[in-house]
């Protein structure tokens, strides 16, 4: 089901639900990991998820066609994680603690996380990164995204951002080089 | 970047996470609780145990009322009544009769005693 059919079927008169039911089933998957990527634990991506829908919902009578259809729901996705991120940052610990020291102890103790030694050398170096290069990383090196829809999502020019993923690759190399055999 | 080797996605999701998320995430849009499928079975339940209720009730007062019924025609009927009150026990000077037909002599008494007694020590020893 693409995007073109499952917005006709939104302006359908009565559709509105069963459009709605398609955004989720189509959506949830690869919306779910590219926010647990942001957030790494798994009840904060749940409840940061349903938050995004919700709003997808609420807003989709505003949804112009000016933007993709995935390119809208992936910038709510980006903003409720980092609010949420900020929010948790202020009101557990008191904007005391960097949000890497913060999302490490996340990776800690999350208990739905299972990696192996390289697994967790590469997470960890992913979040010595800053929050844009974490956000540009994940989606061009799991999600394989394209550029262009980075940007649109982002909100940035392609240039920029090809330059913020091989500054991101650079730091995530030397990490595990260094790292890799410590741990 | 070339992908690392066996950097498969550490990251886990509780066992069947993604199969309820669906109708998790309708229920909290549009309100509408999640459909269920609801048995006949379920929905007559508590009207056929009221249905037993009744019966059972329906044929305790048939019972009691019969027999409150039978009681009283029989109490309406000379020869019932007459069968039923004439056994009655007569307990004077030692002799013991249970109704007027029933009147036995010394002698029936000796001998259903020597029949039914045996140990006469015992009868002696209560006697003295």
């Amino acid at each position: 089901m693409d995007n073109e059919r499952i917005e006709e079927l939104y302006y359908e008169e009565g559709k509105k639900e069963e459009a709605f039911r398609l955004i989720v089933s189509t959506y949830k998957e690869s919306l779910y990991w590219h926010i647990r990527r942001i957030l790494i634990s798994h009840d904060d991506t749940d409840d940061v998820l349903q938050n995004t829908f919700i709003k997808v919902w609420k807003g989709l009578d505003e949804f112009r066609r000016n933007s993709k259809l995935s390119t809208w729901i992936y910038r709510i996705a980006v903003n409720e994680s980092l609010n949420f991120l900020s929010e948790k940052r202020r009101k557990v610990y008191g904007n005391t603690q960097s949000l890497n020291v913060i999302l490490e102890d996340t990776l800690e103790s999350d208990e739905y996380f299972d990696g192996k030694k390289l697994e967790i050398v590469l997470q960890k170096a992913i979040l010595k990164l800053s929050e844009r290069q974490r956000l540009v990383f994940n989606m061009k090196y799991f999600e394989e995204m394209k550029y262009e829809d980075i940007a649109d999502i982002l909100g940035v020019a392609v240039g920029t951002l090809k330059a913020t993923y091989h500054n991101a690759v650079d730091k995530i190399e030397k990490y595990v080089k260094i790292n890799y055999d410590i741990i | 970047m070339e992908k690392f080797e066996n950097d498969n996605n550490p990251f886990k999701v509780p066992e069947g996470y993604f199969e309820s998320l669906d109708e998790k995430i309708m229920k909290r849009v549009t309100g509408k609780p999640e459909k269920q499928r609801i048995k006949l079975s379920n929905i007559l339940m508590p009207y056929a145990g009221l249905a037993a209720i009744f019966i059972m009730a329906f044929l305790l007062v048939q019972v009691i009322g019969n027999n409150f019924a039978d009681e009283s025609r029989m109490l309406q009927n000379p020869e019932f009544v007459k069968a039923t009150t004439t056994a009655t026990f007569e307990v004077d000077a030692g002799k013991v009769s249970l109704d007027n037909n029933f009147n036995p002599s010394s002698e029936d008494i000796c001998e259903y005693l020597s029949t039914e007694i045996t140990n006469y020590d015992l009868l002696f020893a209560e006697l003295y």
